[in-house]
């Protein structure tokens, strides 16, 4: 038998002049994240270690030929432990594996992780961070079962610097500069970061991963963990990266095939889906949201006493209903994880509560709702919509098209109630022969979501639009906050605000929004109205209100009736008929 | 200096009895400081420290993922209705999340024993 390391030179000069099958398989590619760029490859790593032949980011077969003739250097098998095992199994055989002992650093990181299955939780969108409000996706690695909170968990994100300034982060975000690393925390911090410290759900799915794919993809985050990507929050975010490590493991399952320019994260856990990898959902809820649960298994007298034992004006002792002691413990858990001043002045009432119930001996009542929907069955992100309308006179067709889009009016299953989100939405109008842009919503933000006993009524919108008023464009940004009432199955909110307006004149204005909004699965409704006083630069005023309905055809498509009445400055009435299908967001099959 | 480090642990090791599950006695409570001489060590006490509150209320329904959590990792013990009687005076009797933490630990430390059969701690 030849050495190996001949072997290895003469398998690198082949590699080199011979046919470029073996650098494009499928386990190279993703291994090295070389994606398809123009008539070539690029790899997406953005660090110079990364590769080991001069144009290895653009020449996956240069690159393999540098990888063989390293291999058997002693410390390539500690710093590429993925790509040495693929390369030895493929290649040279009569290489070594990997020894226990052979790579002190490398071993003493994988044996953090003791188990050999893995599942991704998928943490539901959080309107307050513009990082986080498509969800975040990460892994866990554990053992027998997903209920050991102390598994390892591999979470890939940007590292941000406290420091940096707002235009900063944006840009960064967008454009690169952040560089993007895993953490291995243990379950149990992530369940406190999502479900307690931000109130979202997090739904986890099993993956169908062999040992060895999980030993795979485990060797590879060791050699990506560290800042080798730029981390881009629209595309190369924590869910793009967290599928390309399982796209490694399992690089037949071709599961980057169809994203490029948005990666929203809940898309991966469809991928996932389709491709037969994941399974079913497990669902661990947001604090809050299990409070409100409960607050509504219970009657007013009883949530009034859970209340003043939490703002410590009733003694536990002096209840001896386990559910309303549950209620208390569980909505005072809230307050004390939200609110650093709390944790210090109530640490001696959830502590009491927690007494009374041990001695009382019963836990309560109060259950968990059954799961709804889960995220991916929800609509598809981006949206068109197809319509035509009358106003006055005037008649003609509409095209809008939405980056990302749910409304409050949209299809409910699968998203967070009382939440709208809008990114990037373009709408054009024909009539009378010509084509203009009637409006360009760049992002509206807004969530309604309802008062209890327990929780305050918030309700706040964040909207930064260019829009057709007067028949001339204008950009406006505003900022309204309020509150929230739930009557029946309808939410009303109150929002008054303020925004900036440049256009034909620039202004600075006060502003009145009021929602009124049934939301559903077959069918949502909503009736607005909005005012505007400015007060700066101009003393215009405008008010329209608008009356929407939206049926459900299908998952993805609905049916929109509206009508809108403008009052302020000239009174005119418009109405609109739409048909709106939802789609994969900015996807493009390569 | 290693050589010394580990003679050291292994005669903390030696100094520590080790348990005959279901029997012996339960010395968690000792005003020994915890050592955290291990991994598992740090691993229970972070756990304790980051969970007591949901530790808690899954101690007062008997169940939940951190209740199962906490009595794997004190794995010394088979017992898990002995383990369960004694989580459940130690989160009442605890004032703090500190306490409560360094209660178990310390248990874990010793050997984590299982605790009398007649609950006394």
């Amino acid at each position: 038998m030849a050495h190996p390391r001949r072997s290895l030179a003469l398998l690198a000069a082949l590699a080199i002049g011979g046919p470029c099958s073996a650098a494009e398989e499928p386990g190279w590619l993703a291994l090295m994240h070389y994606r398809v760029q123009g008539s070539g490859w690029q790899s997406e790593a953005d660090r110079p270690q990364f590769f080991l032949s001069k144009d290895g980011r653009h020449a996956p077969q240069q690159e393999l030929a540098a990888n063989l003739a390293a291999m058997s250097a002693p410390t390539y098998a500690c710093t590429f432990p993925a790509r040495y095992e693929w390369l030895r199994t493929r290649y040279a055989p009569a290489l070594p594996a990997r020894r226990e002992g052979d790579c002190p650093e490398l071993d003493a990181w994988y044996r953090q992780f003791p188990g050999q299955r893995v599942s991704i939780s998928f943490a539901a969108s959080f309107l307050e961070n513009p990082s986080s409000m498509f969800g975040h996706t990460f892994l866990k690695v554990y053992r027998d079962s997903p209920r050991e909170l102390m598994s390892p968990t591999i979470n890939y994100a940007a590292r941000t610097d406290a420091r940096e300034g707002d235009l900063d982060y944006i840009r960064k975000g967008l454009f690169g500069g952040f560089p993007g690393v895993a953490d291995e925390l243990p379950f149990y911090r992530r369940l406190r970061t999502y479900t307690e410290n931000e109130g979202r759900d997090i739904w986890e799915y099993e993956l169908g991963l062999t040992p060895a794919e999980v030993r795979q993809l485990l060797l590879h985050v060791w050699e990506v963990r560290d800042g080798i990507f730029d981390y881009y929050f629209l595309d190369e975010n924590c869910a793009f990266r967290t599928l390309a490590l399982i796209d490694v493991a399992r690089p037949q399952a071709r599961l980057l095939d169809h994203y490029s320019a948005l990666t929203v994260p809940v898309e991966t856990i469809r991928t996932l889906q389709a491709a037969g990898m994941a399974g079913a959902p497990i669902l661990w809820p947001g604090l809050p949201k299990l409070v409100r649960q409960y607050e509504a298994q219970l009657g007013a007298d009883e949530v009034r006493q859970a209340s003043a034992i939490a703002d410590g004006s009733l003694a536990p002792d002096k209840v001896a209903q386990a559910s309303v002691l549950q209620l208390a413990y569980e909505y005072l858990s809230v307050r004390i994880t939200r609110d650093q001043a709390e944790r210090e002045t109530r640490k001696d009432t959830i502590n009491a509560i927690l007494r009374r119930r041990l001695a009382i001996g019963s836990p309560g009542s109060l259950q968990q709702a059954a799961a709804l929907d889960p995220p991916e069955s929800g609509h598809d992100g981006s949206a068109l919509k197809l319509g035509a309308y009358r106003d006055g006179a005037r008649r003609g067709a509409s095209l809008a098209w939405a980056g990302f889009q749910h409304t409050l009016t949209d299809r409910l299953g699968g998203y967070e109630p009382y939440a709208e989100v809008t990114v990037l939405q373009p709408e054009l109008r024909s009539d009378g022969g010509r084509v203009r842009l009637e409006r360009l919503d760049w992002l509206t933000v807004q969530s309604t979501l309802p008062g209890s006993a327990l929780f305050s009524r918030s309700a706040w919108r964040l909207m930064l639009a260019t829009q057709r008023k007067e028949d001339r464009l204008a950009t406006s940004l505003g900022f309204n906050s309020g509150q929230a009432w739930a009557v029946g199955n309808t939410v009303i909110a109150v929002m008054p605000g303020a925004g900036v307006e440049a256009g034909h004149a620039t202004a600075a204005a006060g502003t009145l929004a009021v929602l009124a909004t049934r939301q559903g699965s077959t069918w949502s409704a909503q009736a607005e109205f909005n005012a505007e006083k400015q007060f700066l630069g101009g003393h215009g005023y405008r008010s329209h209100a608008c009356l929407r309905t939206s049926l459900m055809l299908s998952r993805n498509t609905a049916l929109e009736l509206s009508a809108r009445r403008s009052i302020r400055p000239v009174p005119h009435t418009e109405v609109a008929l739409g048909l709106r299908v939802h789609l994969k967001p900015l996807a493009f099959a390569q | 200096m290693l050589i010394a480090l580990v003679s050291l642990l292994a005669s903390q090791a030696a100094a520590v009895p080790q348990p005959t599950c279901g029997c012996a006695p339960f010395h968690a409570d000792s005003a020994a400081p915890p050592a955290l001489s291990t991994p598992d060590a740090r691993a229970i006490r972070d756990f304790t420290l980051f969970s007591h509150r949901k530790l808690a209320d899954d101690l007062v329904r008997q169940d939940g993922a951190y209740l199962d959590t906490l009595l794997a990792a004190l794995n010394s013990c088979p017992d898990r209705a002995a383990k369960l009687h004694w989580l459940r005076r130690v989160a009442a009797d605890t004032a703090d999340t500190a306490a409560f933490a360094g209660r178990i630990v310390r248990a874990h430390e010793q050997g984590m024993l299982c605790p009398r059969q007649d609950g006394a701690s």
